[in-house]
């Protein structure tokens, strides 16, 4: 899955938490990243630019309107032709399950509590997928 | 020739001192110690009988005494027999009699010209051993009559064409509200509510269900004053007076149910406020704490921070440290369902 291109696509539908991600990738020398305030909107823009030789790292929050994180999982398996996408989920929910469910996700490597802090953005770089991209942080 | 040792209490009513003779004797040939009691008349029997202090094995009747005879004699005798075994000692005339007072409560008969030391001595043995063998049995019985009976929880039998009751319980009737001869004039149905009969009907017909020796299953019942209660029945095929009924019990499970319900709902709240716990109210608390993370960004490159931002800092952390061990508590309180639903 050697991709030329990396987009991070940070997906939460609290401005605060918005701000708060972006304040915690800067400082952590990832400027560059797009935000998007529920799953409808992240999928539209995956489809859109699924051709473009990009490897997207989404930070996929759970609880949010019109589609949710795992309603957003769920249409992405649905697509045949699939984008290059790691995800990540990063809510504030801390029950046992929501956990269990997201490893029914391939997509799915990793899973956050908030808040989001400097060093779970570090860890990052041990993904080989994603190393690539990351070793200037 | 070896005689038997047991002790036997034989009360001999026959009023032909020469027949009477041949008896004792026959007897104490087969028997080391035999005691005889004599009457010579129903009068002087009755006396014998009634003592207290006799406590007789057998009684050998003949049919002809100068106070009393035939079918009143036998009547009067087997009434104070106390259940003894009766051979009656007959004559040849009355053999035709003798085979019909069997059914009078009789045990067995004897032709006077046919007896024997044998005969008489195996009579007596085979008679005692049998009137043991009916006590037992019935004893037996009473004891499954008494088990019916006395179960402190309501059974009943049905028959299994017509679904009417045969025979209930106290039990039943204390519980459901009806008198013995009101059960008896009912069936099953009129146990349940009126909406449940179409179900019910189909449940009780059903052919597979019918020849099932064992049935269990949870139903809905209404007692005489109307109150609805849930009974789980159990209920088997068994042999009653020679034709298969069906013999249930009731186990009334109302308030288990309503128990049970109102822990299910207390669960479901429970698992409700894990929710909002685990989702509504850490999502506010985790928006301060990515605040708190960031101030401390700014704080670290200062020299020194400050005390009440240290202080903010560990009730963010305490406080997530509360949600999270009641978010735990409450997930594992998992129960299965299924196994009580009914």
């Amino acid at each position: 899955m050697t991709k030329t291109k990396f987009e991070i696509l940070l997906v939460d539908d609290d401005p605060i938490v918005q701000f708060l991600h972006k304040s915690v990738l800067i400082d952590c020398n990832l400027s560059d990243q797009k935000l998007f305030s529920n799953g409808q909107l992240v999928l539209d823009y995956v489809l859109e630019n699924k051709d473009n030789d990009v490897l997207f790292l989404i930070l996929l929050d759970i609880n949010m309107p019109f589609m949710n994180g795992w309603e957003f999982l769920e249409e992405l398996n649905k697509i045949t032709f699939k984008p290059t996408i790691k995800v990540v989920i990063v809510t504030s929910s801390i029950g046992a399950s929501d956990k269990e469910k997201s490893k029914n996700y391939s997509q799915v490597f990793d899973f956050f509590e908030k808040p989001l802090e400097n060093n779970m953005i570090m860890g990052l770089k041990n993904n080989e997928d994603l190393a690539p991209f990351l070793n200037h942080i | 020739m070896i005689k038997d040792k047991s002790e036997y209490n034989i009360l001999i009513i026959e009023d032909n001192p020469g027949d009477l003779f041949i008896f004792q004797e026959y007897l104490k040939d087969q028997i080391i110690d035999p005691n005889l009691y004599v009457a010579y008349n129903f009068d002087e029997a009755e006396g014998l009988l009634t003592s207290e202090e006799i406590n007789l094995d057998i009684i050998f009747l003949d049919l002809s005494l100068p106070d009393k005879n035939g079918v009143e004699l036998i009547q009067e005798i087997v009434k104070l027999s106390a259940k003894k075994p009766i051979v009656v000692l007959s004559g040849y005339s009355d053999v035709q009699f003798s085979i019909k007072s069997l059914h009078l409560g009789i045990s067995d008969y004897l032709v006077k010209d046919d007896i024997t030391g044998l005969t008489l001595y195996k009579s007596l043995r085979y008679n005692i051993e049998r009137s043991k063998y009916i006590a037992q049995l019935e004893q037996s019985e009473k004891r499954y009559m008494d088990l019916f009976q006395l179960s402190p929880q309501p059974m009943w039998i049905f028959e299994t064409e017509t679904f009417n009751f045969l025979d209930v319980n106290k039990a039943a009737l204390e519980h459901y509200g009806y008198a013995y001869e009101e059960f008896l004039k009912m069936s099953i149905y009129d146990l349940r509510p009126k909406k449940d009969f179409k179900l019910f009907e189909k449940y009780i017909t059903d052919e597979k269900k019918k020849n099932q020796k064992n049935i269990k299953g949870f139903f809905n019942h209404q007692k005489k004053n109307g109150e609805n209660i849930i009974v789980e029945i159990t209920s088997n095929l068994i042999s009653h007076n020679g034709e298969m009924v069906r013999i249930s019990l009731a186990n009334d499970i109302t308030d288990r149910t309503k128990y049970i319900k109102a822990i299910e709902d207390q669960n479901k709240n429970l698992k409700e406020i894990a929710w909002i716990q685990s989702h509504v109210v850490r999502a506010p608390l985790a928006r301060l704490m990515g605040i708190m993370h960031l101030l401390k960004l700014e704080e670290d490159k200062k020299d020194k921070s400050h005390f009440l931002f240290e202080e903010a800092l560990k009730a963010t952390d305490e406080l997530d440290l509360i949600i999270r061990e009641i978010t735990e508590k409450t997930s594992n309180i998992e129960i299965d369902y299924d196994k009580d639903k009914i």
